[in-house]
């Protein structure tokens, strides 16, 4: 059975977002599907991800060069990490 | 030596270096602690005889100043040092993450485990003390926060960290350090500094073969990590990082501050989204 991690790394996550045309529930859907996953799982750490990447793709190339969606992905990573006391 | 047998804390009952329930803890790699001698309940004279040290009983009247020989250190995993001052009455512990290492589990300290890591240092047998009272009495005088990151490439994420910073030259200091990059700014030391750095590459790098068995198939699973660490050996960075007002630092308190302290360190340095995302600044 895959686990969340492996099927993003397998699938690629820019890749899933042409695929399900930036529809974050059809993504949602696949992921719980693909992972068989309880309905009570927690993805929003997932989807959040999602969501940056959906915006970044808004921007246009040149404002947002590969190397800045790194370090945001960092900054959101330490930020999801430290800062959502549940 | 005094035996303080007071149960403060309830044993955990098993190690846990992430987060518990979705609950953020700060987890640790390092953490140098200074604790009262008076919760030491035995010190293994026979270790220390070993290393030519040869009136111990000398040394503890004279008040003089005692270190664990770094030889003998070597033969236990995540122990960096144990400095017995007579005279201030203090033992001085520098532990690592790597005291907690097991299968698949890279090893980190927090307030879940804590119990358990200072339980592991006894198990040496170099030095034994109340735990419970290790806890409630210790104070900190160096840490390592650390957080690890999930990233398709550490080595990719560690260049684009570079590349950004590098264009502020004048604002951060950037040093290599480990397998990987160190901030920080002119005016501060190292003593508060944040370094990322791929944690695969470092454990290969440093060839320390009895933590690569321990881990085992955490070795590969690390791959993907990039470990982001806050270096504060200061009081007043410890305090200002954990939102402590106290004069003392007491373990607990840093422990089981909720304070984002390598989030807050990102933003000083720079790290912001705002600033990455306004292309003026940029």
């Amino acid at each position: 059975m895959k686990t969340v991690d492996s099927l993003l790394k397998m699938e690629g996550r820019q890749a899933m977002l042409e695929r399900f045309g930036n529809d974050l529930d059809k993504i949602r859907h696949y992921i719980r599907i693909e992972c068989r996953l309880a309905p009570n799982k927690d993805l929003s750490r997932i989807m959040k991800e999602f969501k940056i990447l959906i915006t970044l793709k808004n921007k246009s190339k040149k404002q947002y060069p590969e190397f800045i969606i790194l370090i945001l992905e960092i900054i959101n990573k330490v930020k999801e990490a430290e800062m959502e006391i549940k | 030596m005094n035996s303080i047998n007071n149960n403060y804390y309830d044993q955990p009952t098993k190690n846990d270096d992430y987060n518990v329930n979705n609950k953020f803890i700060n987890n640790f790699d390092r953490l140098k602690l200074l604790i009262p001698y008076r919760v030491i309940d035995k010190l293994n004279y026979l270790d220390f005889r070993e290393n030519n040290i040869k009136d111990f009983n000398t040394l503890e009247t004279k008040n003089e100043r005692l270190s664990i020989p770094k030889n003998l250190l070597r033969n236990f995993l995540g122990i960096n040092g144990i400095d017995i001052d007579f005279k201030s009455g203090h033992v001085v512990l520098d532990i690592t993450g790597k005291i907690n290492a097991s299968e698949g589990n890279l090893g980190l300290i927090n307030s879940a485990n804590i119990y358990n890591t200072l339980k592991n240092v006894n198990d040496t047998g170099l030095i034994e003390f109340n735990i419970n009272a290790a806890i409630e009495l210790a104070n900190v005088l160096y840490c390592d926060v650390t957080k690890d990151i999930y990233v398709e490439s550490p080595k990719q994420s560690i260049k684009a960290l570079k590349l950004f910073l590098d264009k502020s030259s004048s604002k951060y200091k950037i040093l290599k350090y480990k397998t990987g990059i160190l901030i920080k700014t002119p005016a501060n030391s190292t003593k508060d500094s944040i370094c990322f750095y791929s944690k695969y590459d470092e454990i290969e790098k440093s060839k320390n073969e009895r933590y690569i068995q321990i881990i085992g198939e955490g070795l590969e699973a690390s791959k993907n990590i990039l470990r982001v660490e806050r270096h504060l050996g200061r009081f007043k960075s410890i305090k200002r990082a954990f939102g402590i007002s106290s004069k003392d630092i007491p373990l607990m308190s840093v422990l089981g501050s909720n304070m984002p302290a390598i989030f807050n360190r990102l933003d000083e340095v720079g790290l912001k989204e705002e600033e990455l995302t306004d292309e003026d600044s940029r």
